[in-house]
């Protein structure tokens, strides 16, 4: 081994504490390179499950069909079909350990399916009378039932049947998770959904050998002209549902989550770069003495570059190798901590190669880079001034320090020498305590962001509950024989004891480029508290029961507005029932209800584009009490009435679909918090390594303090002060950091993740940041400190 | 015991060793051990003024740092004024060293980011002696006695190396210890300044402060009044010069 090579090995093991605290530091900072595969392996994970769904191309709700196996055979060989299967959906109520609920249950083939498949995630797939969870029931509605327990099902005869909990699965078309449904699904067997029901089909699912539009448009037609020769009738009862080629349900959420999921691992990349590049600094700067000497002996710049660049790689390498074995286990716990809480995926162990290829590779590369800077800065300052410096000066020629000196503000008899000595230590090492101010404000920069935004996604939260001014929606059953609701169920629903108001409304879906969303069909006052951004709500003459307008208004949510590029005044082709419609855009609203994603027409307008007048399928009703057994009341009371009047209703009560909403906007709320608390973390990690090295670094001035008589605790006053001065300057840095990272983040969530966030800064965010860092600094330094203490002063005195 | 005390002794070395260990050695270890004394008897009464003096690794600096209570010896037993050193923490031997000894370093080592006066105060205000601008004042009149009276508002960065090295006696002497200790006090200084800084020494020493100071400059050891050799750890001379 040449003697430059001991050299810069020598290095490393000669300062052990401050080796050990550059290597730790550098594995955190590239253990959070681990954030980048987060998104990658929860996409591995989403792609199988949906390889694993097959889903369908085509999905066809019909009205109870007994298809034989034959007509199924032949559906199965229809032009352009590659498979089929049928389903029986069955909604229902069901009472278990958790109370009264409404439930879909899901009649199908189960695993053996060859469109719309159950996966098994949990337990065992279900026999005679037993049921399938489906994963997303507590996440998406509150509604869990462990494997094992059961649930008591309301039959059609009216009967209830004890079915059994087998395990837990899903399927991508069903669960509620990724529909957006608050209400839960069971799978089972199509025999014990049909003993419920009744015998009969009333879903068809297919894959296609042609996936595009015009082919699917082909089978609609062609299964529609099928089963019309077959019954007599079509009986085709919505619009068929089409699945673009690489889109799946849920998709628009899974896809905002990975975007929220990039923004933040990219902060915390950068966060790593700079982390990376602060710790390589202050240690080859450290060094700046010994480069000195190494010129006088003849060294040249090459040689000596050579050295730190070799301590460098070192230090770097070590650092990848532990920093990518951290990385793979904070990848793994975060993605399967968001595919269990958030997107109700499988996940088992997986690695990202390319992520972690990317960390052994750029762990030495970037300690190296990252050196650069101040090994030049070393490499030309002059010998003599280097050597002339070490150890001594630094305070007292700058302005800065003359600044100080006259302000006389440390100059008061009552500040104690020790904090007085502290703070203008902070003034000596320039570009160590530039370092150290730069780490505090970076991290608490983004401490700040993150409160911040955890503050705009509650305001967010608050605004969207605040929108529905109603207690109870009641809801056509989809029952053999329902009928929508008139004026004579409206005045049944009205007339409920403890309810105040009814409002008819029509929930559908519309269609446009592709894109599903959902249609709502309002009054001129309805129940929703709209607040628009643009343009204007429906008037009277919109709302006329006889409206025919030959375009008629629509407003748009805020997120239909950004996909379609639609201004008020505009004109839009939307596909609804009826065929295609154009539409022209009178307003915009501002309301997050199904994340923006809704269009509303005016209700006749709606009724008569998806079938005639009277189509409404849900009331919405007004109770005189707010108290949640009041409201269960007279849902329970409305449902009654309708259902004697000839309407069975399923109803949800909208205190229960807050509280789901609240968990869907939560989701926003538990990445940022989880996820920024780990890159505040890192950075933290920083500033701890920046003030131990600092204190390590004055072991001989401990030393010599010791020698004049000082105490532990004084000399712990002196370090804490000047600690305290460099927290302090770098949390002002901070505030106004943060304020500008916060600024970046609403907007990158409104650009790349499709979510607007109202803007919420208050004062107490800066000042809980300002404490957080000055507690945490003093805590920080005492470890280093202690033991600096504890070494012999004559020990000290030897330090190099 | 070597070394003539008539005077009760304030400083006692008893069969003093120290060894150096490095932390492990190439192929770990203990690493290596470095014996800079091998049993050392010493005894400096009160009043004395005292050069240790021999060649480089001689281990005049390790007695110096052990009578200070530095460093600690790994065998043997130190007492200085009265107080055995070995039984002492480190905490304890930080505030008996703020009473008791008062040591000048070759090299200064003052506070870089404090002025003359308040380098020369920083001891009084680690032992807490007295009010604020009583140990100001007492400073001042320190900083007066080493020649230094207008240059208090000084950084040592403004300061030339034999008025910091001034300093730095002033800040030896502010708590008004009875032992002043100094490892090559004029190592760093010309001639002439080096003479000057003895006076100051001779001053204090003739007011009563025991003085022990070490150096590699036999002339300048000629001029105490008690000259210890060491060679290789032990002593080998020790020489009372007649007035």
């Amino acid at each position: 081994m040449s003697t430059l090579t001991r050299k810069a090995w020598g290095d490393l093991t000669r300062h052990r504490a401050r080796t050990l605290l550059a290597v730790c530091t550098l594995s955190i900072a590239i253990a959070s390179l681990g954030f980048l595969a987060v998104p990658a392996l929860l996409n591995a994970a989403m792609n199988r499950q949906i390889a694993g769904s097959h889903l369908y191309d085509v999905g066809i709700s019909t009205s109870t069909l007994d298809l034989s196996p034959a007509q199924l055979r032949a559906l199965g060989r229809l032009p352009g079909v590659g498979a089929v299967s049928p389903a029986v959906g069955y909604a229902t109520t069901v009472t278990s350990a958790a109370g009264p609920q409404d439930v879909e249950l899901a009649g199908t083939a189960l695993a053996s399916a060859p469109v719309n498949t159950v996966a098994l995630f949990t337990g065992r797939m279900p026999g005679p009378g037993e049921v399938l969870a489906d994963a997303g029931n507590a996440r998406a509605t509150g509604f869990a039932v462990p494997n094992g327990g059961t649930i008591d099902v309301r039959a059609a005869s009216g009967r209830l049947v004890r079915l059994r909990v087998s395990g837990t699965g899903m399927n991508l078309y069903a669960t509620p998770g990724a529909n957006g449904s608050a209400t839960p699904v069971f799978y089972a067997p199509t025999a014990t959904v049909q003993a419920l029901r009744g015998a009969g089909y009333n879903y068809l699912g297919f894959r296609l050998t042609d996936d595009t539009a015009a082919a699917q448009s082909r089978v609609v037609a062609e299964v529609r002209a099928y089963l019309t020769a077959q019954t007599g009738a079509d009986p085709i009862t919505a619009l068929p549902a089409v699945r673009a080629p690489g889109q799946w349900p849920g998709q628009s959420g899974f896809n905002h989550i990975m975007a929220l999921l990039y923004i933040i691992t990219i902060l915390a990349f950068a966060s790593a770069l700079f982390l990376i590049s602060a710790t390589m600094n202050t240690l080859i700067a450290e060094q700046a003495g010994e480069i000195a000497i190494l010129k006088t002996l003849g060294g040249r710049r090459r040689q000596i570059a050579g050295i730190t660049v070799r301590t460098a790689a070192v230090l770097g390498a070590a650092a990848a190798v532990v920093g990518s074995i951290l990385g793979i286990a904070i990848a793994y716990l975060l993605a399967g901590y968001f595919a269990v809480k958030l997107i109700d995926v499988s996940f088992g162990f997986a690695v990202s190669i390319p992520v972690v290829v990317a960390s052994l590779v750029l762990g030495p590369a970037l300690a190296v880079v990252a050196s650069l800077p101040a090994l030049r800065r070393a490499l030309r300052r002059p010998v003599a001034e280097t050597l002339a410096g070490a150890g001594t000066s630094g305070y007292g020629s700058g302005w800065l320090d003359r600044l100080v000196a006259r302000s006389g503000l440390l100059a008061g008899a009552g500040v104690p020498g020790s904090v007085r000595m502290g703070v203008r230590n902070a003034l000596r090492q320039k570009r160590r305590s530039a370092a150290t101010v730069a780490q505090v404000a970076v991290a608490a920069g983004l401490a700040i962001a993150f409160l911040a935004l955890g503050q705009s996604v509650t305001a967010v939260i608050s605004q969207t509950i605040g929108k529905l001014h109603f207690s109870i929606s009641a809801g056509v059953a989809s029952t053999r024989g329902a009928r929508p609701f008139g004026a004579q169920a409206l005045a049944v629903a009205a007339a409920t004891p403890g309810v105040t108001g009814a409002e008819p409304v029509e929930t559908s879906s519309v269609q446009h480029n592709g894109q599903t969303y959902t249609a709502w069909g309002l009054g001129t006052h309805p129940f929703y508290g709209y607040r628009l951004s643009a343009g204007r709500w429906f008037t009277a003459a919109d709302t006329a029961a006889d409206a025919r307008p030959a375009v008629p208004p629509v407003v748009l949510g805020p997120a239909v507005a950004r996909t379609t590029g639609a201004r008020v005044g505009q004109i839009l082709t939307l596909t609804l029932a009826a065929g295609p419609t154009r539409v022209r855009v009178t307003g915009i609203d501002t309301g997050q209800t199904n994340a923006g994603d809704t269009v509303y027409f005016p209700l006749p307008v709606l009724e008569r584009l998806d079938g005639g007048p009277g189509t409404a399928n849900s009331v919405w009703l007004t109770t005189a009490s707010t108290a949640h057994a009041a409201i269960d009341r007279a849902a329970t009371a409305a449902a009654s009435r309708l259902a004697a009047a000839g309407y069975p209703v399923s109803t949800t009560e909208i205190y229960v679909a807050e509280a789901q909403i609240t968990a869907a906007d939560t989701v926003i709320l538990t990445i940022v918090d989880i996820l920024g608390l780990v890159v505040v973390a890192i950075m933290l990690m920083g500033l701890v390594s920046a003030l131990s090295m600092g204190v390590i670094e004055r072991t001989r001035e401990v030393g010599i303090l010791r020698c004049l008589g000082a105490r532990a605790r004084q000399i712990r006053r002196v370090f804490s002060a000047e600690a305290v001065v460099l927290a302090a300057v770098g949390w002002a840095f901070g505030v106004l950091l943060g304020w500008l990272m916060y600024q970046g983040l609403l907007a990158l969530f409104l650009h790349n993740a499709d979510v607007t966030l109202p803007e919420d800064f208050p004062p107490a965010i800066p000042l809980i940041t300002l404490a957080g860092v000055v507690v945490l600094t003093l805590i920080v330094i005492r470890g280093p400190l202690r033991r600096a203490t504890r070494i012999q002063p004559g020990t000290a005195l030897r330090y190099q | 015991m070597t070394g003539i005390a008539a005077a009760p002794a304030i400083i006692e070395l008893a069969g003093v060793e120290k060894t150096y260990r490095s932390a492990g050695g190439r192929r770990g270890g203990r690493g290596v051990g470095f014996r800079a004394l091998s049993g050392v008897d010493l005894a400096i009464a009160a009043g004395e003024m005292v050069a240790i003096t021999g060649p480089s690794g001689s281990g005049k600096t390790t007695i110096i740092n052990l009578i200070a209570g530095i460093d600690r010896p790994t065998a043997g037993t130190v007492t200085v004024n009265g107080s055995r050193l070995d039984q002492m923490t480190e905490e304890q031997l930080a505030v008996w060293r703020g009473h008791t000894i008062g040591i000048v370093f070759q090299f200064f080592q003052l506070m870089p980011a404090l002025t003359a006066a308040e380098n020369a105060t920083l001891p009084l205000d680690l032992a807490r002696l007295g009010p604020s601008r009583e140990r100001k004042a007492v400073a001042s009149r320190h900083l007066a006695t080493v020649g230094l009276g207008g240059r208090g508002e000084r950084l040592p960065l403004e300061l030339s190396g034999g008025e910091q090295q001034r300093v730095a006696i002033a800040r030896a002497m502010a708590c008004g210890p009875p032992i002043l200790l100094g490892d090559e006090p004029t190592g760093n200084l010309d001639t002439r300044l080096a003479r000057d800084m003895f006076e100051l020494l001779k001053d204090l020493n003739e007011n009563g402060t025991t003085v022990v100071y070490v150096t590699h400059d036999q002339a300048l050891a000629g001029l105490a009044s008690r000259i210890v050799s060491v060679r290789d750890g032990l002593i080998t001379g020790d020489t009372v010069r007649r007035p």
